[in-house]
C-alpha cells in the first residue's frame, strides 16, 4: 500500500524510537507477533493507546489498523483513554472479588474522587479494574504502575496512595 | 497432486457409505449424500474456526460431539449426523445463540434466507429458558452499501475472515471479548475494500444487509434473471433480482461462475443496479427544431435520419458518414451497427475506439491477435508457473481478476508487477518494480533486451535496432528504473518457465500500443516452454465488451472476425477531424461517452459543434447529449438479452430482467428500425437471430450458440490475421519524440489512470455510486510539492495548452518526481481538456 502522506500525528514511534522497533521485530520470527510488545512502546510514547497509536503499530506490522484495535480491546491492560502518572489496575477477577475488592476498588474511587476508568484532574492518578493479575494467592490485589501490591485492605489502600508523591 | 490421486477414505454417515479424499472435513463428506449439517461459521472458502458447534455430531468411539467441519473424514468412522445426542446439542446451541438475539425478523431484510430462522424452525427449542435483558450495541454507519446491525450478530466471524483472507483487507474485526464481543471497523469508519459486499451474502443472519436493497422488498417477492455485469470486462455472471410487475431492479447476486468470478462479485458489480431504475433518462426521441431538442416520435426521427442520411450520402458518397460506437453494448448492437455503415451506407467509418489514438491501423490489440497471443488471463493464471503484471493497477481496473491473482499469489504461486504507480496489490507480489509514466516502451526495450542476453537468445535484427532506439542516450531519458532492477526483473523472467504475461491499457492503448505489444510478445516467447506456440500473453481491455466490439469488426479497416476491408475507413481521431474540416457530414454516436472518454476533448467538444449533422443514442443524458441533432432513447442492458465477450473471450449472455421502458428501444431494435426505414428490407428479429448471423460471419464465433452463451460455454477461437502494417522500426521512429524532457513553461507530466470510485460512464448515473464515490484529486511527489509550496488538501490548478481544471493537492510517494498524476474520469473535472494526447505536460499553480 503505498503510503499516501506523512503524517506527523502516525509516525511518534517511528520518529522517536527508530531503533526500539528494530530491537522488537528482531525477537520475533513473525511480524504480527510483535503487536503487544509495540503497543506497549506506543502506550509509552503516545500516553495511551490512541487511534493514532494503533494505525502507527498497524503501519509498522503491515496489517490493518482494525486488526490492532482487535487486539487492543481484547485485553484489559491497554488504556484507550490517557492514563495518569500512577495507573493504579485493581484485580476484580474471582479470587479478589471474593476476598473484597469491591471493597478497594469503592475506597480507591472516593479517596481519589474518580469512578473506575476515569483520571483524576491534576492527571497525577488514573483507576482502572482488571482482569486475574495472576496473585490470586495473595487476594486481593491490585497494580500501580506495574509494581504488585497484595493483600490489600481498605487501610492498606489509603496508607499505600497516600506515600506516593 | 500425485498421478494415483489423493489417498481416499471410506466413512460411514448416518449408516451410508461414502468415500472421499482424504482431510475432507466430515460436513463436506455429509453433503456428498445429500446430508446438509446445520453450520454458521464454517464456510468452505474460509479458514476453520469451529466457533459456532452447530455442526456437533456424533462419532463411534469418541466420547465427546465433535464438530465435523474441523473433523477430517477418516477411514472406517462411524458417523450420526441426527442421534437423539446430537439433536438435543443442537437445540441447545441454538437456544445459546438466541438468548441475545433481538428476533426482530419483521423488519430485517435476511428475513426468508436467515439461516437463524431456518435452523430455529428445523432443530430449535421452543422456548427459551433464559429471559434476560438482551445486550444491545450502538449501530456504526460503516458507508453507504453495507448496513451493520451488530444486535443480530452471532459472531460466526465469517465475514471477518472473508475480508481477511480473501478480500485481503481485515477491515472488519471482532472487538472486545466475551459477551461483550461484537464486529466492527476500526474506529468504525466506513468500510473501503471494494468485495466488502460479499459479506452480505456470507453473513448468515441479518447482521450485514444491503443498504441499497435495505426495506424495499422481501427476498421471496424477488425474481430472478441471469445476466452478466456490464461494468467491467470480467463480465461476472450476476442474478439480476426484481419484483414482478415492476420495472425495478432490487437487487444483484453473483451466479456461481467457476471459470469467471466464482462465487464473488465487486461492489461496483453489486451495488450499481440503481442505474437501472434511474429517472435520470433519455425518455423520448427528440430532434433539434429552431435550436432546441424537442420532444418527437420514433417514426419522425427515424425518418428524418434516414431522409438526412440520404441526402449526405447521395451528394457525397458513404465517406461522408461516420460512426462511433463505445465498447459497451452487446455484440448484437456492436455487430448490426457496423453493418448498417457498411451495407447500407457503404461507409467504412466505424470504430469503437472512444479512449485512445491508435498509433497504427492495427492497434496495440489487433497487433496481439496477429501475433496470436493467448489472450486468456483467467484460464491463463490458473495454469501458470507464474504471474507476470505489466503496465496495470487491477485494483482499480479490473476487480474480479484482482481477486484472483491475489488468490494466486496466496496459493504460492509467485506474482510480480511492473507499473509507473504504486497499487494495492502490491503487498502479495513477489517482486514490484516501478519506471517512469509514459516511458512503457524504453522500459519494455530495456527488459526485453537484458531477459534476450541472459537467456542467449537470438533477437531479430528489426528487433534489435528498435530496442536500442528506445534505451536511454543523447536522445532519450532514462525509463527511471535502474540497470540493477531491470537486470533483477530480466533474471526472474528467464527463470519463469511457464509463466504468463498480462498485459494493462496503459501500456497496450494510445499510439505505442502496438510496439509495446511487439516487444511484450516477444518477451512471452522467451517465457514459453511451447516453441513456436502463441505467446503466453494477454492483453487487459476494460470495458464489458470490448473484446466484442473487436470481433464484431467496429474498425474502419476490419469487418466481423478482423476481415481486412480494401478501402478502410476513418478512425475516431480522423473522424473527429473530419467534422472539423467538413469532410465529414454526419456522425452518428452510439452508447459512447465521447467528451469525457476521448483522450482530446477539446477536438471532440469541436467536432460535435460543427459536424452538420449528430445523432447521439444512448440510455442516459450523457454530455454529448445537447450537441445533438437528434438524440435516441436506448434501452439499458438490463432491458434487453445479448451477448457480450469478456477479457478471456468468453462469450456470455444476458437476459433482459425487465420490461423497457416505454419509448426507448434496445440497440438492436433502433438499428433495425433504422434499416427498415431506410428500405434496406431489414425487419425487426429477435437478437438471438442476430446472433446466429454473428456465428456464420465471425469464424471464430462458429462454434457460438445463444443457448450455450447463455451457460458460459463459448469462448472466441484464436484467429490467423496478418498485420496491416509489419514494420516495426517504422512504428517506433515515430515514437521517438515522446521520451524527451517537456516543453519549459510546462514542466510536469500528466498522468492519467483508472479509479474504481470514480465518476466514468453508467456510474454516474447509479445513484449508490455515486454516494460511494471518492473524490477527484491530484497528486504529486512530495519533493515537487515542497519546491512549488503545496499542501496536502490545498486547491490547485493543472494548466495545459488546452484549458485548465482546479483539484486538490494529495501529496504522496506514490506519484513519480516531475508527474502529476489525476486518476479516474470525472465529467466535472474534465482532465482530458487539459493537453493533447501526445503531449501531456502541464503546469502547476496555487
Ligand atoms: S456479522 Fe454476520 S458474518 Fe459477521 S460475524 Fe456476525 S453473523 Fe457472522
Ligand atoms: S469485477 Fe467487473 S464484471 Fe465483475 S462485478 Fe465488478 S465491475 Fe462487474
Ligand atoms: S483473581 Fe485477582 S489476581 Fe487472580
Ligand atoms: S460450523 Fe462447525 S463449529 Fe461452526
Amino acid at each position: 500500500m503505498p503510503e499516501t502522506l506523512h503524517n506527523q500525528e502516525t509516525r511518534k514511534i517511528r520518529d522517536q524510537q527508530p531503533g526500539k522497533i528494530d530491537e522488537i521485530l528482531r525477537r520475533f520470527p513473525q511480524k504480527k507477533s510483535a503487536s503487544i510488545p509495540l503497543l506497549y512502546l506506543a502506550w509509552d510514547i503516545y500516553g495511551y493507546i490512541s487511534p493514532e497509536a494503533m494505525i502507527e503499530v498497524a503501519e509498522i506490522l503491515d496489517v490493518s489498523p482494525a486488526y490492532i484495535q482487535g487486539i487492543v480491546s481484547f485485553y484489559t491492560m491497554f488504556p484507550l483513554k490517557m492514563t495518569g502518572n500512577y495507573h493504579i489496575e485493581v484485580c476484580a477477577n474471582i479470587s479478589c472479588h471474593l476476598t473484597g475488592a469491591q471493597e478497594v476498588l469503592k475506597t480507591l474511587e472516593n479517596r481519589l474522587g474518580i469512578h473506575c476508568g476515569e483520571r483524576t484532574g491534576d492527571g497525577r492518578f488514573s483507576l482502572q479494574a482488571v482482569e486475574c493479575l495472576a496473585g490470586c494467592s495473595s487476594a486481593p490485589c491490585m497494580q500501580i504502575n506495574g509494581k504488585e501490591y497484595t493483600h490489600l485492605t481498605p487501610e492498606k489502600v489509603i496508607e499505600i496512595i497516600d506515600s506516593l508523591d | 497432486m500425485s498421478q494415483t490421486g489423493p489417498e481416499m477414505v471410506t466413512l460411514t454417515i448416518d449408516g451410508r457409505q461414502v468415500t472421499v479424499p482424504k482431510g475432507t472435513p466430515i460436513i463436506d463428506a455429509a453433503l456428498q449424500l445429500g446430508i446438509d449439517i446445520p453450520h454458521y461459521c464454517y464456510d468452505k472458502d474460509l479458514s476453520v474456526v469451529a466457533s459456532c458447534r452447530l455442526c456437533l455430531v456424533e462419532i463411534e468411539k469418541v466420547p465427546k460431539l465433535q464438530p465435523s467441519c474441523s473433523t477430517p473424514a477418516a477411514e472406517g468412522q462411524v458417523v450420526y449426523t441426527r442421534s437423539d445426542k446430537v439433536l438435543d446439542a443442537r437445540r441447545m446451541q441454538m437456544e445459546f445463540l438466541l438468548v441475545q438475539h433481538p428476533l426482530d425478523c419483521p423488519v430485517c431484510d435476511q428475513g426468508g434466507e436467515c439461516k437463524l430462522q431456518d435452523y430455529s424452525r428445523e432443530h430449535g427449542a421452543e422456548d427459551t429458558r433464559f429471559h434476560y435483558r438482551r445486550r444491545t450495541f450502538p449501530k456504526p454507519d460503516i458507508g453507504p452499501f453495507i448496513d451493520l446491525e451488530r444486535n443480530r450478530c452471532i459472531l460466526c466471524s465469517r465475514c471477518v475472515r472473508f475480508m481477511d483472507e480473501i478480500a485481503g483487507n481485515a477491515e472488519l474485526v471482532v472487538v472486545n471479548r466475551g459477551w461483550k464481543s461484537h464486529i466492527t471497523t476500526f474506529q468504525d469508519q466506513p468500510l473501503k475494500n471494494e468485495f466488502a459486499g460479499n459479506t452480505i451474502d456470507l453473513c448468515p443472519v441479518g447482521a450485514l444487509t444491503s443498504k441499497v436493497t435495505r426495506f424495499r422488498t422481501r427476498v421471496w417477492e424477488l425474481k430472478s434473471k441471469p445476466s452478466i455485469c456490464s461494468l467491467c470486462s470480467v463480465g461476472c455472471s450476476i442474478d439480476l433480482q426484481h419484483r414482478n410487475r415492476t420495472r425495478e431492479i432490487l437487487r444483484v447476486l453473483p451466479r456461481l461462475s467457476e471459470k469467471v468470478n466464482y462465487r464473488w462479485i465487486c461492489d461496483i458489480g453489486r451495488f450499481g443496479f440503481d442505474q437501472f431504475n434511474s429517472d435520470n433518462r433519455l425518455k423520448k426521441p427528440a430532434i433539434r427544431i429552431n435550436g432546441d431538442l424537442q420532444e418527437t416520435s420514433w417514426a419522425n426521427a427515424l425518418g428524418e435520419i434516414a431522409k438526412k442520411l440520404k441526402v449526405i450520402v447521395g451528394a457525397r458518397g458513404g465517406a461522408a458518414a461516420g460512426g462511433i460506437i463505445g465498447p459497451r453494448p452487446s455484440n448484437e448492437t456492436l455487430f448490426l451497427f457496423q453493418q448498417f455503415f457498411r451495407e447500407i451506407l457503404k461507409s467504412n467509418n466505424v470504430d469503437h475506439r472512444t479512449e485512445f489514438i491508435p498509433g497504427q491501423q492495427d492497434d496495440g490489440f489487433l497487433t496481439s491477435i496477429a501475433l496470436r497471443a493467448v489472450n486468456q488471463p483467467f484460464e491463463e493464471i490458473r495454469k501458470a508457473s507464474a504471474v507476470i503484471l505489466l503496465g496495470t493497477d487491477l485494483p482499480n481496473e479490473l476487480p474480479i481478476l484482482h481477486l484472483q491473482v491475489r488468490e494466486r499469489a496466496s496459493a504460492g504461486i509467485p506474482v510480480y508487477l511492473a507499473h509507473h504507480r504504486p497499487t494495492r496489490l502490491d503487498s502479495v507480489c513477489s517482486g514490484v518494480w516501478g519506471y517512469r509514466p509514459g516511458f512503457e516502451t524504453p522500459f519494455l526495450a530495456d527488459l526485453l533486451k537484458k531477459t534476450a542476453q541472459k537467456m542467449e537468445s537470438l533477437l531479430s535484427q528489426e528487433m534489435e535496432e528498435t530496442i536500442s532506439s528506445f534505451l536511454p542516450g543523447a536522445e532519450n531519458e532514462a525509463a527511471g528504473v535502474s540497470e540493477q532492477q531491470v537486470n533483477e526483473l530480466a533474471n526472474i523472467l528467464q527463470q519463469s518457465n511457464g509463466a504468463t504475461l498480462l498485459v494493462g491499457e496503459s501500456m497496450f492503448t494510445g499510439k505505442a500500443g502496438p510496439v509495446n505489444v511487439r516487444l511484450a510478445a516477444e518477451l512471452a516467447h522467451l517465457l514459453s516452454s511451447d516453441v513456436g506456440g502463441p505467446p503466453p500473453l494477454s492483453l487487459l481491455p476494460l470495458h464489458n465488451n470490448s473484446r466484442g466490439a473487436a470481433d464484431m469488426g467496429c474498425y474502419p479497416h476490419r469487418g466481423p472476425g478482423f476481415e481486412p476491408i480494401e478501402k478502410p475507413g476513418r478512425n475516431t481521431a480522423q473522424m473527429l477531424e473530419g467534422c472539423i474540416d467538413g469532410s465529414l457530414q454526419a456522425l452518428i454516436l452510439f452508447n459512447a461517452d465521447l467528451l469525457n472518454e476521448y483522450p482530446d476533448r477539446d477536438l471532440a467538444r469541436r467536432a460535435l459543434e460543427k459536424v452538420p449533422f449528430l445523432v447521439v443514442a444512448d440510455a442516459y443524458p450523457f454530455s454529448t447529449i445537447p450537441y445533438a441533432d437528434i438524440a435516441l432513447p436506448l434501452s439499458t442492458h438490463a432491458e434487453e438479452d445479448g451477448t457480450y465477450t469478456n477479457v478471456d473471450g468468453r462469450i456470455q449472455r444476458a437476459l433482459a430482467a425487465v420490461a423497457q421502458l416505454e419509448g426507448a428501444l434496445t440497440g438492436v431494435q433502433a438499428i433495425l428500425a433504422l434499416g427498415e426505414r431506410w428500405g434496406a428490407g431489414w425487419r425487426q428479429v429477435n437478437p438471438s437471430r442476430i446472433f446466429e448471423m454473428i456465428a456464420r460471419a465471425v469464424p471464430h464465433y462458429k462454434d457460438a450458440s445463444w443457448t450455450d452463451a447463455g451457460k458460459g460455454r463459448c469462448v472466441a477461437k484464436p484467429v490467423n490475421i496478418s498485420l496491416f502494417q509489419t514494420s516495426l522500426s517504422l512504428a517506433a521512429s515515430s515514437l521517438a519524440s515522446s521520451y524527451k524532457p517537456p516543453l519549459p513553461d510546462y514542466p510536469f507530466r500528466l498522468v492519467r489512470g483508472r479509479f474504481l470510485f470514480d465518476d466514468s460512464g453508467e456510474k454516474r448515473f447509479a445513484p449508490s455510486l455515486v454516494s460511494r464515490r471518492e473524490e477527484c484529486w491530484a497528486e504529486m511527489h512530495p519533493g515537487d510539492a515542497k519546491k512549488i509550496g503545496v499542501h496536502e488538501g490545498v486547491m490547485v490548478s493543472l494548466e495545459g495548452v488546452l484549458g485548465s481544471i482546479r483539484l486538490p493537492a494529495r501529496i504522496s510517494n506514490a506519484a513519480a518526481p516531475g508527474c502529476v498524476t489525476v486518476l479516474g474520469r470525472y465529467d466535472d473535472k474534465p482532465v482530458n481538456g487539459l493537453t493533447a494526447e501526445d503531449q501531456p505536460w502541464i503546469k502547476v499553480q496555487l
